[in-house]
Protein backbone atom coordinates (compact mmCIF):
# COMPACT_ATOMS: atom_id res chain seq x y z
CA UNK A 1 0.00 0.00 0.00
CA UNK A 2 1.42 3.37 -0.91
CA UNK A 3 1.30 5.65 2.09
CA UNK A 4 0.53 9.18 1.20
CA UNK A 5 1.68 11.96 3.43
CA UNK A 6 -1.38 14.09 3.73
CA UNK A 7 -0.59 17.78 3.78
CA UNK A 8 -3.02 18.76 6.45
CA UNK A 9 -2.55 20.80 9.53
CA UNK A 10 -4.50 19.09 12.23
CA UNK A 11 -6.84 21.04 14.36
CA UNK A 12 -5.94 19.47 17.65
CA UNK A 13 -9.18 18.93 19.50
CA UNK A 14 -9.04 18.41 23.19
CA UNK A 15 -12.78 17.94 23.46
CA UNK A 16 -14.55 15.37 21.36
CA UNK A 17 -15.79 16.62 17.99
CA UNK A 18 -19.50 17.03 17.43
CA UNK A 19 -21.21 16.25 14.17
CA UNK A 20 -24.53 14.82 13.03
CA UNK A 21 -23.19 11.40 12.17
CA UNK A 22 -20.85 10.06 14.82
CA UNK A 23 -19.77 10.34 18.43
CA UNK A 24 -16.14 10.13 19.47
CA UNK A 25 -14.33 9.42 22.74
CA UNK A 26 -11.02 8.06 23.93
CA UNK A 27 -10.91 5.09 26.26
CA UNK A 28 -7.59 3.67 27.46
CA UNK A 29 -5.72 4.80 24.36
CA UNK A 30 -8.42 3.54 22.00
CA UNK A 31 -10.51 5.90 19.93
CA UNK A 32 -14.14 4.85 20.11
CA UNK A 33 -16.44 6.03 17.35
CA UNK A 34 -20.15 5.33 17.36
CA UNK A 35 -22.20 5.92 14.22
CA UNK A 36 -25.43 7.58 15.31
CA UNK A 37 -28.84 6.04 14.76
CA UNK A 38 -30.89 6.51 11.62
CA UNK A 39 -28.29 8.52 9.72
CA UNK A 40 -27.79 8.32 5.99
CA UNK A 41 -24.06 8.28 5.45
CA UNK A 42 -23.29 9.84 2.08
CA UNK A 43 -20.01 11.24 0.78
CA UNK A 44 -20.22 14.51 2.66
CA UNK A 45 -21.03 12.66 5.89
CA UNK A 46 -18.12 10.27 5.30
CA UNK A 47 -15.74 13.18 4.77
CA UNK A 48 -16.97 14.86 7.94
CA UNK A 49 -16.60 11.67 10.00
CA UNK A 50 -13.03 11.13 8.77
CA UNK A 51 -12.04 14.77 9.11
CA UNK A 52 -13.29 14.98 12.70
CA UNK A 53 -11.56 11.71 13.53
CA UNK A 54 -8.22 12.92 12.17
CA UNK A 55 -8.55 16.26 13.95
CA UNK A 56 -9.37 14.55 17.24
CA UNK A 57 -6.37 12.24 16.85
CA UNK A 58 -4.12 15.26 16.47
CA UNK A 59 -1.70 13.67 14.01
CA UNK A 60 -1.24 10.44 16.00
CA UNK A 61 -2.26 6.90 15.05
CA UNK A 62 -4.62 4.97 17.29
CA UNK A 63 -6.47 1.70 17.40
CA UNK A 64 -10.12 2.39 16.55
CA UNK A 65 -13.31 0.88 17.89
CA UNK A 66 -16.05 1.56 15.38
CA UNK A 67 -19.57 0.90 16.64
CA UNK A 68 -21.72 0.41 13.54
CA UNK A 69 -24.60 -1.39 15.25
CA UNK A 70 -27.00 1.47 14.52
CA UNK A 71 -25.86 2.21 11.02
CA UNK A 72 -28.92 2.75 8.91
CA UNK A 73 -27.82 3.43 5.38
CA UNK A 74 -24.71 4.36 3.46
CA UNK A 75 -24.13 4.84 -0.22
CA UNK A 76 -21.38 3.68 -2.54
CA UNK A 77 -19.66 7.06 -2.60
CA UNK A 78 -19.34 7.01 1.19
CA UNK A 79 -18.08 3.44 1.19
CA UNK A 80 -15.52 4.25 -1.53
CA UNK A 81 -14.34 7.28 0.41
CA UNK A 82 -13.88 5.32 3.65
CA UNK A 83 -11.89 2.54 1.99
CA UNK A 84 -9.77 4.78 -0.22
CA UNK A 85 -9.22 7.90 1.84
CA UNK A 86 -10.52 7.14 5.31
CA UNK A 87 -7.93 4.79 6.71
CA UNK A 88 -5.10 7.15 7.62
CA UNK A 89 -3.68 7.03 11.15
CA UNK A 90 -5.29 3.72 12.10
CA UNK A 91 -3.29 1.03 13.89
CA UNK A 92 -6.09 -1.52 13.99
CA UNK A 93 -9.85 -1.41 13.83
CA UNK A 94 -12.52 -3.39 15.63
CA UNK A 95 -16.13 -3.14 14.46
CA UNK A 96 -18.96 -3.64 16.90
CA UNK A 97 -21.82 -5.29 15.04
CA UNK A 98 -25.11 -7.10 15.52
CA UNK A 99 -25.84 -10.44 13.83
CA UNK A 100 -27.40 -10.86 10.39
CA UNK A 101 -27.87 -7.69 8.36
CA UNK A 102 -25.46 -5.50 10.31
CA UNK A 103 -22.74 -8.14 10.12
CA UNK A 104 -23.28 -8.48 6.37
CA UNK A 105 -22.95 -4.72 6.00
CA UNK A 106 -19.57 -5.05 7.70
CA UNK A 107 -18.56 -7.94 5.39
CA UNK A 108 -19.59 -5.94 2.34
CA UNK A 109 -17.61 -2.93 3.51
CA UNK A 110 -14.37 -4.72 4.32
CA UNK A 111 -14.43 -6.65 1.05
CA UNK A 112 -13.32 -3.39 -0.53
CA UNK A 113 -10.76 -2.51 2.12
CA UNK A 114 -7.25 -2.13 0.86
CA UNK A 115 -4.03 -2.26 2.83
CA UNK A 116 -3.01 -4.30 5.81
CA UNK A 117 -4.77 -2.75 8.78
CA UNK A 118 -5.83 -5.49 11.23
CA UNK A 119 -9.61 -5.58 11.18
CA UNK A 120 -12.13 -7.72 13.00
CA UNK A 121 -15.82 -7.66 13.90
CA UNK A 122 -17.22 -8.39 17.35
CA UNK A 123 -20.63 -8.81 18.90
CA UNK A 124 -19.37 -7.89 22.38
CA UNK A 125 -17.71 -4.65 23.41
CA UNK A 126 -15.32 -6.36 25.87
CA UNK A 127 -13.91 -8.63 23.19
CA UNK A 128 -13.49 -5.72 20.78
CA UNK A 129 -11.60 -3.69 23.37
CA UNK A 130 -9.43 -6.71 24.30
CA UNK A 131 -8.49 -7.10 20.63
CA UNK A 132 -7.48 -3.45 20.38
CA UNK A 133 -5.57 -3.26 23.65
CA UNK A 134 -2.40 -4.72 22.15
CA UNK A 135 -2.30 -1.82 19.72
CA UNK A 136 -2.77 0.91 22.28
CA UNK A 137 0.20 2.50 24.08
CA UNK B 1 -48.27 -15.55 -10.63
CA UNK B 2 -45.89 -15.59 -7.69
CA UNK B 3 -47.30 -16.49 -4.29
CA UNK B 4 -45.10 -14.85 -1.75
CA UNK B 5 -44.84 -15.88 1.88
CA UNK B 6 -43.58 -12.42 2.69
CA UNK B 7 -44.56 -9.28 0.67
CA UNK B 8 -40.90 -8.37 0.47
CA UNK B 9 -40.37 -11.38 -1.78
CA UNK B 10 -42.50 -9.68 -4.44
CA UNK B 11 -40.40 -6.56 -4.19
CA UNK B 12 -37.19 -8.55 -4.53
CA UNK B 13 -38.53 -10.35 -7.60
CA UNK B 14 -39.62 -7.03 -9.11
CA UNK B 15 -36.17 -5.51 -8.66
CA UNK B 16 -34.38 -8.61 -9.94
CA UNK B 17 -36.54 -8.56 -13.06
CA UNK B 18 -35.64 -4.91 -13.59
CA UNK B 19 -31.98 -5.80 -13.21
CA UNK B 20 -32.25 -8.48 -15.88
CA UNK B 21 -33.30 -5.66 -18.21
CA UNK B 22 -30.28 -3.60 -17.25
CA UNK B 23 -32.06 -1.23 -14.88
CA UNK B 24 -29.85 -0.83 -11.86
CA UNK B 25 -31.33 2.28 -10.32
CA UNK B 26 -33.90 0.79 -7.96
CA UNK B 27 -33.36 0.59 -4.26
CA UNK B 28 -35.41 -1.40 -1.76
CA UNK B 29 -36.48 0.07 1.55
CA UNK B 30 -35.23 -2.24 4.27
CA UNK B 31 -36.76 -0.27 7.17
CA UNK B 32 -35.96 -1.75 10.57
CA UNK B 33 -35.81 -5.40 9.59
CA UNK B 34 -32.60 -7.37 10.04
CA UNK B 35 -33.60 -10.89 8.99
CA UNK B 36 -32.42 -12.93 6.02
CA UNK B 37 -34.73 -11.19 3.55
CA UNK B 38 -33.51 -7.80 4.77
CA UNK B 39 -29.94 -8.97 4.28
CA UNK B 40 -30.72 -10.14 0.75
CA UNK B 41 -32.40 -6.80 -0.01
CA UNK B 42 -29.35 -4.94 1.30
CA UNK B 43 -27.00 -6.98 -0.90
CA UNK B 44 -29.19 -6.52 -3.98
CA UNK B 45 -29.24 -2.77 -3.32
CA UNK B 46 -25.47 -2.79 -3.18
CA UNK B 47 -25.18 -4.88 -6.37
CA UNK B 48 -27.33 -2.24 -8.06
CA UNK B 49 -25.14 0.55 -6.79
CA UNK B 50 -21.92 -1.14 -7.84
CA UNK B 51 -23.32 -2.19 -11.24
CA UNK B 52 -24.70 1.24 -11.92
CA UNK B 53 -21.37 2.81 -11.10
CA UNK B 54 -19.54 0.20 -13.14
CA UNK B 55 -21.69 0.85 -16.18
CA UNK B 56 -21.47 4.57 -16.06
CA UNK B 57 -17.98 5.27 -14.82
CA UNK B 58 -15.66 2.48 -15.85
CA UNK B 59 -15.90 3.15 -19.57
CA UNK B 60 -18.28 0.21 -19.96
CA UNK B 61 -20.48 2.71 -21.74
CA UNK B 62 -18.30 4.73 -24.10
CA UNK B 63 -18.50 8.44 -23.36
CA UNK B 64 -19.51 9.30 -26.92
CA UNK B 65 -22.52 6.99 -26.67
CA UNK B 66 -23.57 8.21 -23.24
CA UNK B 67 -26.54 10.13 -24.61
CA UNK B 68 -28.15 6.86 -25.74
CA UNK B 69 -28.20 5.63 -22.17
CA UNK B 70 -29.52 8.74 -20.46
CA UNK B 71 -32.97 8.63 -18.98
CA UNK B 72 -33.78 12.21 -17.87
CA UNK B 73 -36.52 12.42 -15.23
CA UNK B 74 -38.09 15.90 -15.17
CA UNK B 75 -40.81 17.47 -13.03
CA UNK B 76 -42.17 20.96 -13.60
CA UNK B 77 -43.69 22.51 -10.47
CA UNK B 78 -45.82 25.59 -9.96
CA UNK B 79 -45.02 28.10 -7.22
CA UNK B 80 -46.89 26.02 -4.64
CA UNK B 81 -44.88 22.91 -5.43
CA UNK B 82 -47.68 21.19 -7.31
CA UNK B 83 -46.63 19.09 -10.30
CA UNK B 84 -47.68 20.78 -13.52
CA UNK B 85 -45.98 18.42 -15.89
CA UNK B 86 -43.64 15.44 -16.06
CA UNK B 87 -41.80 13.78 -18.91
CA UNK B 88 -42.38 10.15 -19.87
CA UNK B 89 -39.30 8.96 -17.99
CA UNK B 90 -40.55 10.48 -14.75
CA UNK B 91 -43.83 8.66 -15.20
CA UNK B 92 -41.96 5.44 -15.90
CA UNK B 93 -39.57 5.90 -12.98
CA UNK B 94 -42.46 6.39 -10.54
CA UNK B 95 -44.35 3.58 -12.23
CA UNK B 96 -47.45 5.76 -12.39
CA UNK B 97 -49.56 7.06 -15.22
CA UNK B 98 -48.78 10.68 -16.09
CA UNK B 99 -52.37 11.67 -15.29
CA UNK B 100 -52.01 10.29 -11.77
CA UNK B 101 -48.93 12.42 -11.15
CA UNK B 102 -49.94 15.79 -12.61
CA UNK B 103 -51.85 17.99 -10.18
CA UNK B 104 -50.41 16.30 -7.09
CA UNK B 105 -48.00 17.92 -4.69
CA UNK B 106 -44.41 17.02 -5.42
CA UNK B 107 -43.98 15.65 -1.89
CA UNK B 108 -46.79 13.14 -2.28
CA UNK B 109 -44.48 10.55 -3.82
CA UNK B 110 -41.62 11.01 -1.35
CA UNK B 111 -40.61 9.25 1.84
CA UNK B 112 -41.31 11.15 5.06
CA UNK B 113 -37.66 12.14 5.50
CA UNK B 114 -37.49 13.50 1.98
CA UNK B 115 -40.73 15.45 2.47
CA UNK B 116 -39.18 17.30 5.42
CA UNK B 117 -35.97 17.87 3.55
CA UNK B 118 -37.78 19.18 0.46
CA UNK B 119 -40.01 21.54 2.41
CA UNK B 120 -37.05 23.06 4.24
CA UNK B 121 -35.00 23.41 1.08
CA UNK B 122 -37.86 24.81 -0.97
CA UNK B 123 -38.54 27.47 1.67
CA UNK B 124 -34.88 28.43 1.62
CA UNK B 125 -34.84 28.51 -2.19
CA UNK B 126 -37.89 30.82 -2.29
CA UNK B 127 -36.62 33.05 0.54
CA UNK B 128 -33.08 33.44 -0.72
CA UNK B 129 -34.05 33.26 -4.40
CA UNK B 130 -31.51 30.50 -5.06
CA UNK B 131 -31.86 29.47 -8.68
CA UNK B 132 -29.68 26.40 -8.88
CA UNK B 133 -29.34 23.78 -6.19
CA UNK B 134 -29.22 20.04 -5.66
CA UNK B 135 -30.97 17.87 -3.14
CA UNK B 136 -30.95 14.17 -2.34
CA UNK B 137 -34.51 12.83 -2.47
CA UNK B 138 -36.14 9.44 -2.06
CA UNK B 139 -39.35 8.59 -3.90
CA UNK B 140 -41.51 5.71 -2.82
CA UNK B 141 -42.46 3.40 -5.66
CA UNK B 142 -44.79 0.44 -5.14
CA UNK B 143 -44.78 0.79 -1.36
CA UNK B 144 -41.30 -0.50 -0.58
CA UNK B 145 -39.20 0.37 -3.60
CA UNK B 146 -37.18 3.55 -3.54
CA UNK B 147 -35.86 5.84 -6.19
CA UNK B 148 -33.04 7.49 -4.30
CA UNK B 149 -31.09 10.07 -6.28
CA UNK B 150 -29.55 13.48 -6.27
CA UNK B 151 -31.93 15.88 -7.97
CA UNK B 152 -31.06 19.24 -9.50
CA UNK B 153 -33.48 22.05 -8.73
CA UNK B 154 -33.74 24.97 -11.13
CA UNK B 155 -35.95 27.79 -10.03
CA UNK B 156 -38.28 29.20 -9.23
CA UNK B 157 -37.51 31.04 -12.44
CA UNK B 158 -39.65 33.90 -13.70
CA UNK B 159 -42.19 32.89 -16.30
CA UNK B 160 -43.34 35.66 -18.68
CA UNK B 161 -46.57 33.79 -19.38
CA UNK B 162 -47.60 33.20 -15.81
CA UNK B 163 -46.46 32.17 -12.32
CA UNK B 164 -42.85 31.24 -11.59
CA UNK B 165 -41.93 27.63 -12.30
CA UNK B 166 -39.47 25.21 -10.79
CA UNK B 167 -37.85 22.34 -12.63
CA UNK B 168 -36.65 19.37 -10.64
CA UNK B 169 -34.89 16.49 -12.29
CA UNK B 170 -32.35 13.76 -12.26
CA UNK B 171 -30.78 11.35 -14.71
CA UNK B 172 -31.08 7.59 -14.74
CA UNK B 173 -28.86 5.28 -16.76
CA UNK B 174 -30.09 2.20 -18.48
CA UNK B 175 -28.38 0.13 -21.11
CA UNK B 176 -31.64 -1.71 -21.77
CA UNK B 177 -32.52 0.09 -24.97
CA UNK B 178 -29.05 -0.17 -26.32
CA UNK B 179 -28.05 -3.74 -25.76
CA UNK B 180 -27.53 -3.93 -29.50
CA UNK B 181 -24.74 -1.39 -29.31
CA UNK B 182 -21.54 -0.88 -27.42
CA UNK B 183 -19.63 -3.90 -26.24
CA UNK B 184 -22.40 -6.37 -26.91
CA UNK B 185 -22.30 -5.87 -30.65
CA UNK B 186 -25.23 -5.82 -33.06
CA UNK B 187 -27.80 -8.44 -33.81
CA UNK B 188 -27.74 -9.67 -37.38
CA UNK B 189 -29.72 -12.17 -39.35
CA UNK B 190 -33.40 -12.54 -40.05
CA UNK B 191 -36.22 -12.14 -37.56
CA UNK B 192 -36.75 -15.87 -37.58
CA UNK B 193 -33.14 -16.80 -37.09
CA UNK B 194 -31.37 -13.93 -35.46
CA UNK B 195 -27.64 -14.29 -35.20
CA UNK B 196 -26.49 -12.77 -31.96
CA UNK B 197 -22.86 -11.81 -32.01
CA UNK B 198 -20.68 -12.89 -29.15
CA UNK B 199 -19.98 -10.04 -26.78
CA UNK B 200 -16.70 -8.33 -27.58
CA UNK B 201 -15.58 -9.01 -24.02
CA UNK B 202 -17.24 -11.14 -21.38
CA UNK B 203 -18.18 -10.25 -17.83
CA UNK B 204 -15.22 -12.35 -16.67
CA UNK B 205 -12.87 -10.29 -18.86
CA UNK B 206 -14.23 -7.14 -17.26
CA UNK B 207 -13.65 -8.58 -13.78
CA UNK B 208 -10.09 -9.57 -14.68
CA UNK B 209 -9.38 -6.11 -16.13
CA UNK B 210 -10.69 -4.62 -12.89
CA UNK B 211 -8.33 -6.87 -10.88
CA UNK B 212 -5.39 -5.91 -13.06
CA UNK B 213 -6.34 -2.25 -12.61
CA UNK B 214 -6.22 -2.73 -8.81
CA UNK B 215 -2.93 -4.63 -9.12
CA UNK B 216 -1.51 -1.65 -10.96
CA UNK B 217 -2.62 0.70 -8.16
CA UNK B 218 -0.78 -1.44 -5.61
CA UNK B 219 2.40 -1.65 -7.70
CA UNK B 220 2.96 1.85 -8.98
CA UNK B 221 6.41 2.00 -7.42
CA UNK B 222 7.49 -1.56 -8.06
CA UNK B 223 6.17 -1.73 -11.59
CA UNK B 224 4.25 -4.44 -13.38
CA UNK B 225 5.60 -7.50 -15.19
CA UNK B 226 5.47 -7.91 -18.95
CA UNK B 227 1.96 -8.15 -20.39
CA UNK B 228 2.07 -11.90 -20.91
CA UNK B 229 3.04 -12.56 -17.29
CA UNK B 230 0.56 -9.94 -16.07
CA UNK B 231 -2.22 -11.70 -17.94
CA UNK B 232 -1.24 -15.16 -16.72
CA UNK B 233 -1.04 -13.93 -13.13
CA UNK B 234 -4.69 -12.93 -13.41
CA UNK B 235 -5.99 -16.00 -15.18
CA UNK B 236 -6.19 -14.78 -18.74
CA UNK B 237 -4.05 -14.41 -21.84
CA UNK B 238 -2.22 -11.41 -23.22
CA UNK B 239 -4.53 -10.82 -26.19
CA UNK B 240 -7.69 -10.87 -24.12
CA UNK B 241 -6.21 -8.55 -21.54
CA UNK B 242 -5.03 -6.07 -24.19
CA UNK B 243 -8.48 -6.14 -25.79
CA UNK B 244 -10.25 -5.59 -22.46
CA UNK B 245 -8.07 -2.58 -21.67
CA UNK B 246 -8.67 -1.06 -25.10
CA UNK B 247 -12.42 -1.44 -24.76
CA UNK B 248 -12.79 -0.49 -21.10
CA UNK B 249 -10.10 2.11 -20.57
CA UNK B 250 -9.53 3.23 -24.17
CA UNK B 251 -5.80 2.74 -23.64
CA UNK B 252 -3.16 0.09 -23.99
CA UNK B 253 -2.01 -1.64 -20.79
CA UNK B 254 1.21 0.40 -20.70
CA UNK B 255 -0.59 3.69 -21.36
CA UNK B 256 -3.10 2.95 -18.62
CA UNK B 257 -0.36 2.11 -16.13
CA UNK B 258 1.56 5.24 -16.95
CA UNK B 259 -1.61 7.33 -16.59
CA UNK B 260 -2.09 5.86 -13.11
CA UNK B 261 1.47 6.75 -12.15
CA UNK B 262 1.03 10.32 -13.33
CA UNK B 263 -2.32 10.58 -11.55
CA UNK B 264 -0.73 9.45 -8.26
CA UNK B 265 2.16 11.85 -8.81
CA UNK B 266 -0.31 14.71 -9.23
CA UNK B 267 -2.00 13.80 -5.93
CA UNK B 268 1.34 13.68 -4.11
CA UNK B 269 2.46 16.98 -5.62
CA UNK B 270 -0.66 18.72 -4.39
CA UNK B 271 -1.27 16.93 -1.08
CA UNK B 272 2.24 16.52 0.30
CA UNK B 273 5.49 18.36 0.79
CA UNK B 274 7.56 15.47 -0.57
CA UNK B 275 10.52 16.32 -2.74
CA UNK B 276 9.95 15.74 -6.40
CA UNK B 277 12.67 13.09 -6.56
CA UNK B 278 10.86 11.22 -3.77
CA UNK B 279 7.55 11.46 -5.61
CA UNK B 280 9.22 10.28 -8.79
CA UNK B 281 10.54 7.22 -6.97
CA UNK B 282 7.18 6.63 -5.28
CA UNK B 283 5.51 6.33 -8.64
CA UNK B 284 8.22 4.16 -10.14
CA UNK B 285 10.60 6.56 -11.85
CA UNK B 286 14.25 6.15 -10.84
CA UNK B 287 15.36 9.26 -12.67
CA UNK B 288 13.89 12.65 -11.80
CA UNK B 289 14.65 14.04 -15.24
CA UNK B 290 12.84 11.24 -16.97
CA UNK B 291 9.90 11.64 -14.61
CA UNK B 292 9.75 15.39 -15.29
CA UNK B 293 9.80 14.84 -19.06
CA UNK B 294 7.04 12.24 -18.97
CA UNK B 295 5.01 14.36 -16.57
CA UNK B 296 5.29 17.44 -18.77
CA UNK B 297 4.33 15.45 -21.84
CA UNK B 298 1.19 14.12 -20.20
CA UNK B 299 0.13 17.08 -18.10
CA UNK B 300 1.52 20.03 -20.05
CA UNK B 301 3.48 21.38 -17.08
CA UNK B 302 6.59 20.38 -15.21
CA UNK B 303 6.00 18.86 -11.77
CA UNK B 304 7.30 22.05 -10.14
CA UNK B 305 4.99 24.29 -12.13
CA UNK B 306 2.08 21.94 -11.51
CA UNK B 307 2.69 22.10 -7.78
CA UNK B 308 2.97 25.87 -7.86
CA UNK B 309 -0.21 26.14 -9.90
CA UNK B 310 -2.07 24.10 -7.28
CA UNK B 311 -4.46 22.39 -9.72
Amino acid sequence: MIKTTVKTSFLIMESAPKNDFAEYKFKNGILCIRIKKKRFIDLSAAKRIVRDRLDYQGGKSYPILCDIRWIHKFDKAAKDYFVNDGSHMIKAIAYLVTPNLNYIMYKYFIAFQKGTIKTQAFLELKQALAFLEEFSE
Amino acid sequence: MYLANDPRENIIIHVLLEMTQGNFYHEMEIADKTDVLATIMFLINKINEESHSYLTRQAFIPAREMSHYLYPVIFTLDEKGVIENVNKHASKALEQDKKKIIGKNFTEFMTEDSKDLWRKQYKRIIKKKVEDSTIHLEFLINEDLLLSRNFFVFGPYPNPKGDPKTIVGTVLYSPRETLGKGIWGKTKGSDEHPIIQKPKITFKDVQIAKMVNEYMEENLQKGIPDHKTLALLHGTNENKLKKSFKILFKKSISQHFQAKRIHEAKKLLLDSDMKIITIAQRVGFNDQGHFARVFKKKVGKTPTDFRKGGQ
